[in-house]
């Protein structure tokens, strides 16, 4: 009997080592599970907030894009819907860096009604021979039905070696 | 359609309701400045790391040697992630220059008081912490006495 006690006690002493860890690790994966649950909701919800802020039949989104950035090292942002400042934003070296490397910064989105509207954005920044620049482009255009798209775009005009700010709808 | 849309919502209480439970630290509310002899900063580009957000103003007295006390700490512990933002309210730049050129943390000009605002600041000399997450910890007011304090609550956030 003493003898069959004696080799069990190696099975019990690790199943007693081993059920503390195989609940650690179920507990690990079940919390992981909930944080990818959150994760989703949070995103999902995201989305609705967006829906319901943002009607497609109102929606207008202003995005910024840069191209090479040579005469041109951009500073901030200001832009203006029918004199109206909606946005400011100050860039910093990090989010120059990714717009350099063809990332779209959106920048503004908010609702806007049928008709004519002007939008209006002053850059500031360096430009060529690292002075101080301040630039303004402006877009009069007519709000549909439906979202509409803006795109700030500011390029190098090799030719004048100056910066070249345009503004476009997207189709 | 409108089972999905209450399932959403039934989601966003929950989510409220978990967050409640847990006490949740509030999010750092996030801004962008100017520096003083510097490139622009970026609040949430810190994220990972433990901020300290220092008020100054050449106007307070205090401030001066609680600003050179935290500049020296985060120094020491930089290596740790620890990082000081120190954030003049002055409305000219001119004196808030002077004292960036004799800081390793950088000096960020809040002219118009945006952030002042935004961080409900009511007296001076003020401190936040910003924890790994981006949240708020903890709101320390001092008259320059309790600098050590600073020590204790940075180490307890760098070691979470």
């Amino acid at each position: 009997m003493d003898m069959k006690r004696m080799r069990m006690a190696p099975l019990l002493i690790a199943l007693l080592c081993i059920s503390p860890i195989a609940a650690e690790q179920s507990l690990d994966t079940r919390i992981q599970d909930l944080r990818q649950e959150i994760l989703h909701l949070n995103r999902e919800l995201f989305m609705l907030e967006e829906d319901l802020l943002f009607p497609a039949n109102t929606q207008v989104a202003v995005f910024l894009s840069m191209d090479v950035g040579e005469f041109f090292a951009l500073d901030s942002v200001e832009l203006k819907l029918n004199d109206r400042v909606v946005t400011r934003y100050l860039y910093t070296p990090r989010e120059v860096d990714a717009l350099l490397r063809g990332g779209v910064q959106q920048l503004y989105l908010g609702n806007l009604r049928s008709g004519s509207h002007e939008l209006v954005a002053v850059f500031t920044g360096k430009g060529p021979h690292d002075r101080d620049y301040r630039r303004a482009t402006s877009l009069n255009f007519e709000k549909g039905i439906g979202a509409q798209f803006v795109e700030l775009k500011i390029s190098d005009r090799v030719s004048r070696q100056q910066p070249e700010f345009l503004v476009r709808e997207w189709d | 359609m409108a089972r999905e849309a209450w399932r959403k919502v039934l989601g966003l209480l929950l989510l409220l309701l978990a967050s409640v439970a847990g006490g949740a630290a509030e999010s750092a509310p996030d801004f962008a400045l100017r520096s003083a002899d510097g490139p622009n900063v970026r609040l949430s580009e810190f994220r990972g790391q433990v901020v300290i957000i220092a008020f100054w103003s050449s106007r307070c007295s205090g401030c001066d040697r609680q600003v050179e006390y935290l500049d020296k700490l985060t120094g020491r512990l930089q290596d740790r992630g620890a990082r000081l933002l120190v954030v003049s309210i002055d409305r000219e730049p001119n004196a808030a220059m002077l004292r960036a050129s004799r800081l390793e943390a950088p000096l960020l000009l809040d002219m118009e008081r945006e952030v002042a605002r935004l961080y409900d600041l009511g007296r001076l000399p003020v401190v936040h912490f910003v924890d790994h997450h981006g949240r708020l910890r903890e709101v320390e007011m001092t008259n320059g006495r309790e600098l050590a304090g600073y020590e204790r609550a940075l180490l307890v956030l760098l070691d979470e």
